[in-house]
């Protein structure tokens, strides 16, 4: 990790903190955080789910923050997120470490006090995970990053239930699989279009340190266990038919966009389509088997 | 204001944006807070009427 070269001469305006909590990334983890929520066998009081959801979408904005800070350097070499506060000089490196701890320890008290313990707890283990073990330890250091980080993004469903029910069940237990299964093809589309932004900040994504050949090998063994695991809670009797059949056409579209990225060989100059059309579609997939846990819940 | 357009320290400009941005967040600020508030007397009423999984 080194210093942002840019100088700060300005106190930051409340839009970079906003820019600081990544709100895009943090739509998904307050969807699958209430999927995970209205999946639950128990109805939650309208104010306690509110908070609930407030505080995992206040923990990943702590956690986003925490994230900037760290990798200040690294995003500023990357095109995708050299316009982001700290590499733009428009915030300084202290302020974004006091409020991405201060808005951490703040929604996971807030969790504990309004909502329950175990929701707190498992907040705090995403929390930390995201920062400690993905940020500060894998990402610079293994190609497998993003297979063993993807855990971070995997707990808003398992908090949602558990601001629920106080409790963790199978069901939420497999919403996280689905998650950190689903991360790894998620991701490796990505950075097989942006292998030269990683590259050049010296993030050894599978791309940079294996080559094209094996990610596109690994995104297709990894789409395998995603989509058992997409599809288990019918058979495994935890959802309903709404459900069961969303998921298996989800899955086999999502299959059918992965063949031809696992088998193709890009050539020079190539616009990397299918790759894209994957990524895209890989959002996409788990927004609408996410809807369809929680619509098969309130369908029953 | 982009970065190229940032005022020089210690000129009238950059005193009157600094003070500018200070308001701008203290009027975020205000309004969190004052959401906070509320929120935290809505979990109230909520926890008296036992709306919580313990």
């Amino acid at each position: 990790m080194s210093t942002v070269a840019a100088t700060v001469t300005l106190p930051a305006e409340w839009r970079d903190f906003l820019a600081l909590t990544k709100p895009r990334v943090m739509s998904l983890v307050v969807f699958t955080g209430l999927c995970g929520l209205l999946a639950a066998p128990v109805p939650v009081h309208p104010v306690i789910g509110f908070t609930a959801i407030l505080c995992i979408a206040l923990g990943a904005g702590a956690a986003g923050a925490l994230n900037q800070w760290y990798e200040a350097d690294i995003d500023a070499v990357m095109k995708r997120t050299s316009k982001r506060p700290l590499p733009a000089g428009r915030m300084d490196r202290q302020s974004a470490l006091h409020f991405g701890v201060g808005l951490g320890a703040f929604s996971v008290i807030l969790m504990y006090f309004a909502v329950n313990l175990v929701a707190a707890v498992i907040l705090t283990a995403s929390i930390l995970f995201y920062v400690f073990i993905y940020t500060i330890w894998l990402k610079r250091r293994t190609p497998q990053n993003i297979v063993i980080g993807g855990a971070a993004g995997a707990f808003p469903p398992l908090i949602g239930w558990a601001a629920a029910t106080g409790d963790v069940a199978l069901l939420p237990l497999l919403l996280f699989a689905i998650i950190f299964l689903w991360t790894p093809p998620h991701f490796w589309a990505l950075a097989l279009f942006v292998k030269t932004d990683y590259a050049n900040a010296g993030v050894p994504m599978l791309p940079v340190v294996a080559g094209e050949r094996t990610t596109r090998t690994q995104i297709g063994i990894y789409t395998i266990p995603m989509a058992a695991a997409a599809v288990a809670p019918w058979p495994l009797g935890l959802t309903g038919p709404v459900y069961g059949l969303v998921s298996i056409a989800a899955t086999a579209v999502f299959a059918l966009l992965t063949i031809p990225v696992a088998t193709r060989a890009a050539g020079e100059g190539d616009a990397m389509q299918p790759e894209k059309r994957l990524f895209k579609y890989s959002v996409f997939y788990l927004f609408i088997l996410f809807a369809a846990v929680a619509a098969d819940r309130w369908l029953a | 204001m982009t970065q190229d357009e940032t005022p020089l320290p210690g000129t009238d400009a950059h005193t009157r944006e600094v003070r500018a941005r200070q308001a701008s967040r203290a009027r975020v600020m205000a309004l969190l807070l004052g959401a906070f508030v509320i929120l935290v007397f809505a979990i109230a009423i909520a926890k008296m009427t036992g709306g919580a999984a313990h």
